[in-house]
């Protein structure tokens, strides 16, 4: 009797066995797609210090996430104010006084952003270097609003270079005195960017917000994750116009990139972009785009435009001078250079593959 | 013995019911349905945007639809920028700014890419689909 109730049961087991498998399969694959829609992270955007800032906060109700993007806004208009360099604030006011015998004396906070500009300026061997803020204007990508057609005079070029003297010689820490000689101005762009970012997430989290990216025209740094999953962070592509790269950021690590195809002017036929190399005036060539990824966004900022403006064949050193350890050039041609630290945790897009070059940073 | 629904030597009988039977078809035609519907999810074309919110000063001005073709004009802070759509793509064709910084961004097709004449305070920022960056690093 019992023999018998078993022996159906284990019939209808059998049975039913595909279909089992078949249900199983389907729940598990319902469960994924699921997974697939978690919630999105909420977003502020506004437009400060010349390119459009966006906060985005995972994790948190929608009030607390505008708020968060207010302030950071309030902080980017008051550094964007305070950091023009043809403006009216403390910068601003410092530049128009070049050309005089005696020294500057520089408000603390100024000094700070100075102090940690010049050694970089220092550490890159003056391929980052915010003392030339008068060639970047003679070039006309000082601003917004000004119309760059054609390249300055070559004599002019000359002289300014010639003239010219890296932050790390015209800057004295202990008494807070710079020297700007005639025709020197200071332009912290490269530098001010990535401070302002690196204040914004610091301000974030103070309100403890600690999953959040702070995006100012591309250039970001990201803390904690989105949700179940890393930020996915996509590097344009110089060229194309799509991404080249799908970069996974967790933790707290800004992803900073140079790149020649946005701000530049074509005069016949040459294309002249906005990264000027300070040893000739003139921009940096051979270099499509310079991608650093580093925990500060300061620093990530000043060596992607070094490391653009040291090129392909001399980055190494420079990234090893400056502490880097995750670079990604992009030459002119398509080919990529990359450190191995980088190349581990890239995933190129394009098919066919670009040509890949893998070089090691030394160690010095 | 020449039974064909048990194999050699099976202490069960033969069942005499069908091996697949109505609900089973049921059941496979869903499964088969949405393994089709995740390879599309999974596999397919991802972050594909589906429409482009064209904002001025903040505040929305149109949404257009990246699936009708067409050239726009937007009145912005110092003038007309045209934006173009095409094949389920947008970009800046011409703007009155200086830098012509937002011609030179290109084309935008993924969820979430954003474009911006700053002189002129307009904003184009794809949208629908699947965001599959949280950033694009420029």
């Amino acid at each position: 009797m019992s023999r018998d109730a078993g022996l159906a049961g284990r019939r209808r087991y059998r049975h039913y066995y595909p279909a089992a498998l078949l249900t199983a399969v389907t729940l598990v694959g319902a469960g994924l797609e699921a997974c697939g829609k978690t919630p999105e992270a909420s977003r502020a955007r506004f437009q400060a210090m010349g390119t459009l800032v966006e906060v985005s906060v995972y994790g948190e109700d929608a009030a607390t996430a505008d708020a968060a993007g207010a302030e950071v806004e309030a902080l980017f208009d008051q550094l964007q104010q305070r950091w023009d360099p043809w403006g009216d604030g403390e910068l601003g006011r410092l530049n128009a006084k070049a050309g005089g015998i005696e020294p500057l004396v520089v408000d603390e906070e100024l000094a700070q952003l100075l102090d940690g500009a010049a050694a970089i300026s220092r550490d890159s061997e003056g391929l980052f270097d915010p003392a030339v803020g008068g060639l970047i204007r003679m070039w006309a990508f000082s601003s917004e609003e000004l119309v760059p057609t054609s390249p300055p005079d070559a004599e002019k070029i000359r002289q300014a270079v010639a003239a010219g003297r890296p932050l790390y010689e015209i800057w004295r820490a202990d008494t807070r005195q710079l020297l700007l000689g005639p025709g020197t101005a200071i332009d912290l762009g490269g530098f001010a960017k990535g401070v302002a970012v690196d204040m914004a997430i610091d301000l974030l989290r103070d309100q403890g917000i600690e999953n959040a990216i702070v995006n100012a025209g591309g250039d970001l740094r990201a803390i904690g994750r989105h949700g179940d999953r890393a930020w996915r962070i996509g590097v344009r592509d110089p060229r194309g116009e799509g991404v080249l790269a799908a970069i996974d950021v967790e933790g707290d690590e800004s992803v900073f990139t140079s790149g020649d195809y946005e701000r530049y002017f074509i005069f016949e036929g040459r294309r002249y972009h906005h990264i000027i190399d300070p040893r000739d005036g003139y921009p940096a060539p051979g270099v499509s785009s310079a991608t650093v990824i580093h925990q500060q966004a300061a620093v990530a900022d000043a060596a992607a435009t070094a490391l653009f403006v040291a090129g392909v064949d001399a980055w190494p050193r420079t990234a090893a001078r400056l502490g880097v350890t995750q670079v990604m050039l992009v030459e002119t041609s398509g080919t990529i250079h990359m450190s191995p630290q980088m190349e581990d945790r890239t995933w190129l897009i394009p098919d066919p593959k670009p040509e890949v070059n893998i070089q090691q940073i030394p160690a010095l | 013995m020449a039974d064909p629904g048990s194999e050699a030597g099976s202490e069960y009988p033969a069942d005499p019911r069908p091996l697949i039977r109505g609900g089973d078809i049921l059941i496979l035609l869903l499964a088969a349905g949405l393994v089709g519907a995740s390879f599309g999810a999974f596999w397919g074309p991802r972050g594909e945007g589906e429409t482009a919110l064209v904002t001025v000063d903040r505040s929305v001005l149109r949404e257009l639809s990246l699936d009708q073709d067409g050239v726009f004009e937007i009145e912005g802070r110092i003038g007309l920028s045209t934006v173009m759509v095409d094949g389920g793509r947008v970009r800046f064709l011409d703007s009155p700014c200086p830098g012509r910084y937002c011609v030179h961004s290109g084309w935008l097709h993924r969820s979430g890419e954003v474009a911006a004449c700053l002189p002129n305070g307009i904003v184009v920022e794809v949208l629908g689909g699947e965001r599959e960056f949280d950033a694009i690093n420029l």
